[in-house]
């Protein structure tokens, strides 16, 4: 049972990797860390395992402060994207090793093995040796070895990324389940955004050097502060549109740079961005909420009730590319000169160059400063 | 420009252990132009597939026709097939320019000529700007794209992809499928590639060549692949979240055939179709298979219900999984993202009555 709490960490002075850095989660908390390689996710779990020294700041746990402490006096758990498993133990001793360092009794080893085991439904492979198993049964094994543990803190570096996509789906259901796991608090980290917004009930989204946002799956994928965030979220990816804000009657309309593409402003926007009329932004249009209408369409909306498309602004287009994925359509068209991305039913056919209309969702848009990339209506 | 023709084609290897069947007759008729994928779990035979259509590999029996012409015997270059590997290969010491030309260079072309394929080959791609860089200098994606380019200029009559996109983060890999279905749009080449990614090449690929256990289980569009599955591993291998799989009881209603899942309390009604496949197989039980897109909250005039309760709700953006529980069986089903209820919760879901696979239960061939 714990709370981890880090105050200002940083590392590396020239060029930081971790720029003061300040987090805390909650006891119970799955606390997921999402951004690309090589952007200093592993390096902070190693701050707070004791496995790198600080450069600034501390790490306490329930208001203990731990900084100093060694590794091992820090009862904090830590699981590796590589398993690091004992080849020549057996998956049972292997996930027994903490419990046989610290001297627990056999009996009470037996039956924590076998309760971690089942959970992990490996326990069928108990007398095996790691190289008799596959990669998803090693890496449950490893993940058995620091449940299995009990620690304050829970660190799990990757611990699912190399896994193909069913064990992925699969493992991630019972990351949900465990309910050791919502006992103490655990940092997760991962550069799969799917993953994050799945596991994370906190999620933050690391940039250069710093959180870029911390939040909940649903605040960081439709209220993204930055277009860092929103980038990384998503995919297909969002769509950027370099643009200027002009003023249109009573409204606003953003227009494209070097472009001719207009878009009105939603009512929900027009006030935060009123103040930046006339400074550069981007434009960011998530290809879902550009929406393929259909071909009665006229240039003025959609006809009759048009259900859940009634009303939106509409852009012409011009069909480039259409991929039909499995759950989902992919459509790149073009639009007075911009290429725009927007998803479809997996159903649907599209010639290169057949005129499509988009209706356009503008309330779920965002508009991004082109200077420092802040979300401009937030 | 060209068809290719794989006829009865056999793949052994001699190993310690004995023989070992690698690729088992294999038949497939690649047109002129198309874009087709080989696509299978590692170990099912879509390598040695590749190199022996590249020439790479002796064929063990059957014929290999290019333009109905056999190439068993030919080497690489005198079929001219150009292939892309999952590694770049790039030099290092020369410039993009020069990687590009080099092949060309090899075969003793002019100067001038060099120059203007290099360029119009560097168009395509649109890596112009890149010309006098030297490959350390590139990112992940230029060189890959680099590499194709290389592959491209020899204007081969047939161009091969190997894994060509499995290192690449997955932004990036969204950004080179469409470059290279772009690339296959305007110069119309017969292409193969390689995968063991579904998703990659259901978006590339006309048809899908799925292969598993050195055998082709089926060669399709995605279209097919999705709702005529051959057989059950097809059906489990295309598509994610994976198809949903209950084992059920067959009865005959009338019509129509009612699908009772062994383990809950759920019951999946059929299409006259499928009812009418199922009788003529005299089917006691059967496989169901239901894709998590075919289950929606969203009732239309003709569709089936059934009422699960949630036992996992995850938003992922664009969409959220929704894994259910009747009884003893679970499934998933993918829902808008507006879907917010959670753990606990009941939920009621419709399906059309044809998105219901039936699959034999002991051959796991589909029926219906």
């Amino acid at each position: 049972m714990a709370r981890l709490e880090l105050q200002g960490i940083c590392k590396g002075f020239d060029e930081p990797v971790l720029d003061r850095i300040t987090l805390t989660v909650e006891e119970g908390q799955f606390f997921v860390l999402v951004g690309p390689s090589g952007i200093g996710k592993t390096t902070l779990l190693r701050c707070v395992a004791g496995l790198e020294r600080l450069d600034a700041g501390r790490v306490l746990v329930d208001d203990r402060d731990i900084t100093d402490l060694k590794p091992y006096h820090r009862n904090v758990a830590m699981t590796f994207e590589s398993y690091a498993l004992y080849p020549h133990l057996t998956v049972f001793e292997n996930i027994a090793s903490p419990l046989k360092a610290r001297r627990t009794d056999p009996a009470e080893i037996k039956r924590r093995v076998g309760s971690v085991a089942e959970l992990l439904r490996i326990d069928h492979l108990l007398d095996r040796r790691p190289h008799e198993v596959s990669g998803g049964q090693k890496q449950r094994t490893a993940l058995g070895r620091t449940l299995v543990a009990r620690p304050d803190v829970f660190l799990l570096d990757e611990p699912i990324s190399h896994l193909d996509a069913k064990i992925r789906h699969e493992l991630r259901r019972q990351f949900h389940q465990l309910e050791d796991l919502r006992r103490v608090a655990t940092v997760y980290v991962t550069h799969d955004y799917a993953e994050a917004l799945s596991l994370g009930d906190r999620i933050a989204v690391m940039g250069h050097g710093g959180l870029e946002q911390v939040g909940t799956a649903r605040e960081l994928f439709e209220q993204p502060a930055t277009l860092f965030v929103a980038r990384h979220l998503g995919q297909p990816s969002i769509n950027e549109i370099a643009c200027a804000l002009e003023g249109d009657g009573d409204g606003l309309m953003a227009r494209a740079r070097g472009a001719d593409l207009r878009v009105p402003v939603a009512p929900r926007h027009r006030q935060g961005l009123a103040a930046v009329n006339g400074t550069p932004v981007t434009l960011g249009i998530r290809p879902q909420h550009l929406r393929v209408l259909p071909p009665d369409t006229t240039p003025d909306g959609v006809p009759g009730e048009g259900g859940a498309d009634a009303g939106l602004p509409v852009i012409e287009a011009r069909v480039e590319i259409f991929e039909a994925l499995g759950a989902i359509g992919v459509l790149l068209a073009e639009a007075g000169g911009v290429s725009l991305t927007a998803l479809t039913s997996p159903d649907a056919h599209f010639e290169p160059g057949q005129p499509v209309r988009l209706g356009m969702e503008t309330g779920a848009f965002h508009y991004f400063s082109r200077e420092t990339g802040q979300n401009l209506h937030l | 420009m060209a068809t290719v023709t794989l006829d009865g084609v056999n793949k052994i290897y001699a190993s310690k252990r004995g023989p070992v069947h690698a690729v088992q007759d294999l038949n497939i008729e690649i047109g002129d132009g198309e874009f087709v994928a080989l696509l299978g779990p590692s170990g099912c035979g879509k390598t040695s597939s590749l190199r022996m259509i590249v020439g790479l590999e002796d064929i063990s029996s059957g014929e290999i026709r290019f333009d109905g012409r056999v190439v068993n015997a030919l080497s690489p270059e005198q079929r001219n097939v150009a292939m892309a590997f999952e590694t770049y290969a790039l030099y290092p010491t020369f410039t993009i320019a020069e990687n590009l030309g080099f092949p060309l260079e090899v075969r003793g072309v002019d100067k001038a000529s060099r120059e203007r394929e290099v360029h119009r080959i560097a168009t395509l791609l649109q890596i112009e700007h890149l010309l006098e860089s030297r490959p350390t200098n590139l990112s992940g994606g230029q060189q890959q794209r680099v590499s194709l380019g290389r592959a491209l200029i020899r204007d081969p009559a047939v161009f091969i992809l190997d894994e060509v996109m499995s290192h690449l983060d997955a932004h990036l890999k969204f950004q080179m499928m469409f470059e290279l279905k772009r690339i296959h749009q305007s110069l119309g080449k017969t292409m193969v590639y390689v995968t063991h990614d579904q998703m990659e090449a259901l978006a590339l690929a006309d048809r899908v060549a799925v292969m598993s256990n050195a055998r082709l289980q089926q060669f399709a569009t995605r279209n097919e692949l999705y709702h005529r599955p051959a057989n059950k591993f097809v059906a489990d291998f295309i598509g994610e979240p994976p198809t949903n799989f209950l084992e059920a009881t067959v009865t005959v209603e009338g019509d129509g055939v009612t699908l009772t899942p062994r383990a809950g309390e759920l019951g999946f009604h059929t299409d006259a179709r499928r009812a009418h496949a199922a009788r003529s197989a005299g089917l006691k039980s059967a496989i169901i298979g239901v894709r998590p897109q075919s289950l929606s909250v969203d009732p239309q005039p003709g569709m089936g219900s059934i009422t699960a309760e949630i036992v996992l709700n995850e938003y992922l953006g664009e969409m959220t999984i929704l894994t259910l529980r009747s009884g003893a069986e679970e499934f998933r089903a993918l829902v808008p993202p507006t879907v917010d209820a959670g753990r606990g919760a009941s939920v009621t879901l419709y399906y059309r009555p044809e998105d219901v696979m039936l699959f034999h239960p002991e051959t796991e061939a589909f029926v219906g």
